[in-house]
């Protein structure tokens, strides 16, 4: 199951622990590709759930 | 036709009888570079005085009757990604501004090893990750075809200057399409071959998983060329292709609603030119895009964050920005959905070997529009365009990019892909003989 979808506070929340930050204008595009990653792990998961259940 | 045009083949023949000198051909190409690079940008450093002596060496051997390898003599262009020693090498970032590597990347040394003349790097997307941006050591290079698109990346430089004329060959990486993309929006082939049959020693990494060195060239039988020579697969460009079995996976492009109409007819009269030169060609379907592009974005962002990580934490002023927030934006993924995306990696290759089992090769859908211009990229984030790249980087399996159209005056490209590079090369070749979307070169100075 993948995590649930990114927020904005989350995404600089995650970025900070690691001492990264944004630039506001920077914000948006960079959640929507962290959005985007997040729903990649899920088609992901999926994938190999029906590869699993096809074996 | 002008020495700097003239096929490789043909060069390395007239080199060997005498009726052409590498020292005359290299000066041939640095004129055309002075000429057209201030337009076009392609070079960020020309290496002229190796280059004068490579030729010179060059001619040396053949006139004592040394023959060192296919390459002799014949001038060759570096993406910055990939170390040359005693050159600068920026790899596209102002982090590695005035850095001069002390070895030869395995694939430059090969090259140099054979008598081939090292004309100068040329431009990268920072780290080989996202542009056209405007933070790097250099301006971006500019699309021969209109000074005013982009040439796409991350292989840039290599792109815009085969399709400049400034030379025939240039080597670039491919981690999502960086060769394949490029060579698309500027009318010229890229060739990627097989995971792993060019070694990575001295280029700088993206995504170990998905990287691959590959060659850019004004003609197939170019690529074909430079690829054996680096110590990739061999391959004939044998001109038949009669009764071979070709199939169009034209859904898994066409559906895309960013499939501009013209990138459909040109793909459509490719299958049609296939037919015509004795093919069978039938449609076919490959396994789900969406889904090996997630499991590609996700290695790709891990591997590259990971790799980045620490420079990043230290010296986060010194990336473009662009390529920063592309490396950021992977801070949510973990090692345990790393290991998940390599798994399916590895079922997906066995399910596009299934798919490509019954054919020679496949033809499909490379960049499914033209080259924006660089208007579209107004401020320093990255713009999305809709390609079909990145499963063949999950795969491993080899892929030929050729022209095959243009649309308002800019080149449109496809991809054939399979399990053998030689086949590649086969097709494409014959595509390339009885078309002439390849052919054609830009309006520039001389």
């Amino acid at each position: 199951m993948a995590d649930p979808t990114p927020t904005e506070d989350r995404l600089l929340t995650d970025l900070s622990q690691l001492g990264l930050s944004l630039r506001a204008a920077e914000i948006a595009g960079v959640l929507a590709t962290a959005q985007y990653l997040e729903r990649a792990k899920g088609l992901v998961a999926e994938y190999l759930d029906r590869e699993n259940a096809a074996c | 036709m002008q020495l700097a045009d003239l096929p490789l083949a043909t060069v390395a023949q007239q080199l060997r009888a005498g009726d052409l000198t590498s020292v005359a051909l290299t000066e041939a190409h640095l004129a055309r570079i002075a000429a057209r690079n201030p337009d076009v940008r392609a070079f960020v450093t020309v290496t002229e005085a190796q280059a004068r002596a490579a030729a010179q060496a060059a001619d040396a051997a053949f006139a004592a009757g040394r023959d060192l390898g296919v390459m002799q003599g014949i001038p060759f262009a570096i993406k910055d990604l990939i170390d040359m020693a005693g050159v600068p090498c920026t790899y596209g970032s102002r982090r590695h501004a005035g850095h001069v590597p002390d070895r030869d990347a395995v694939v430059v040394a090969r090259l140099l090893a054979q008598g081939a003349v090292p004309l100068g790097k040329v431009a990268t997307y920072e780290y080989a990750l996202v542009g056209p941006s405007f933070d790097q050591p250099h301006p971006p290079a500019r699309n021969p075809w209109n000074l005013g698109h982009i040439t796409g990346g991350s292989s840039s430089g290599s792109a815009a200057a085969v399709a400049a004329g400034m030379v025939r060959v240039a080597l670039g990486t491919d981690t999502g399409g960086s060769v394949r993309s490029p060579a698309c929006y500027c009318g010229v082939v890229g060739l990627k071959p097989p995971y792993g049959a060019l070694p990575m020693e001295g280029v700088y990494p993206l995504s170990p998983g998905l990287d691959h060195l590959g060659v850019m060239a004004a003609s197939v039988g170019d690529a074909a060329l430079c690829l054996a020579a680096m110590g990739g697969p061999a391959a004939e460009g044998a001109h038949t292709i009669r009764g071979l079995n070709i199939g169009y996976a034209r859904d898994w492009f066409a559906t895309d609603p960013a499939c501009d109409p013209a990138v459909l007819a040109a793909l459509d009269d490719t299958a049609g030119a296939l037919s015509l030169l004795g093919a069978r060609v039938s449609l076919t379907t490959l396994p789900d895009y969406p889904t090996m592009e997630a499991a590609g974005a996700i290695i790709l962002h891990a591997e590259a964050l990971a790799h980045h990580l620490a420079a990043l934490q230290a010296h986060a002023a010194g990336y473009g920005r662009q390529a920063y927030q592309s490396l950021v934006s992977g801070v949510r993924l973990t090692d345990a959905d790393l290991a998940q995306a390599r798994q399916a990696a590895v079922r997906m290759r066995a399910a596009m070997e299934t798919c490509l089992a019954p054919f020679d090769a496949v033809l499909t859908g490379n960049v499914l529009a033209p080259a924006p211009p660089f208007s579209a990229f107004a401020d320093d984030r990255a713009v999305w365009t809709a390609m079909r790249t990145l499963p063949f980087n999950v795969t491993g399996h080899p892929v030929l990019a050729l022209p095959v159209g243009f649309a308002g005056g800019l080149p449109l490209g496809a991809q054939i892909v399979g399990r053998d590079t030689a086949m590649l090369v086969r097709i494409g070749a014959a595509l390339e003989a009885a078309t002439d979307a390849g052919a054609q070169r830009p309006y520039l100075r001389t």
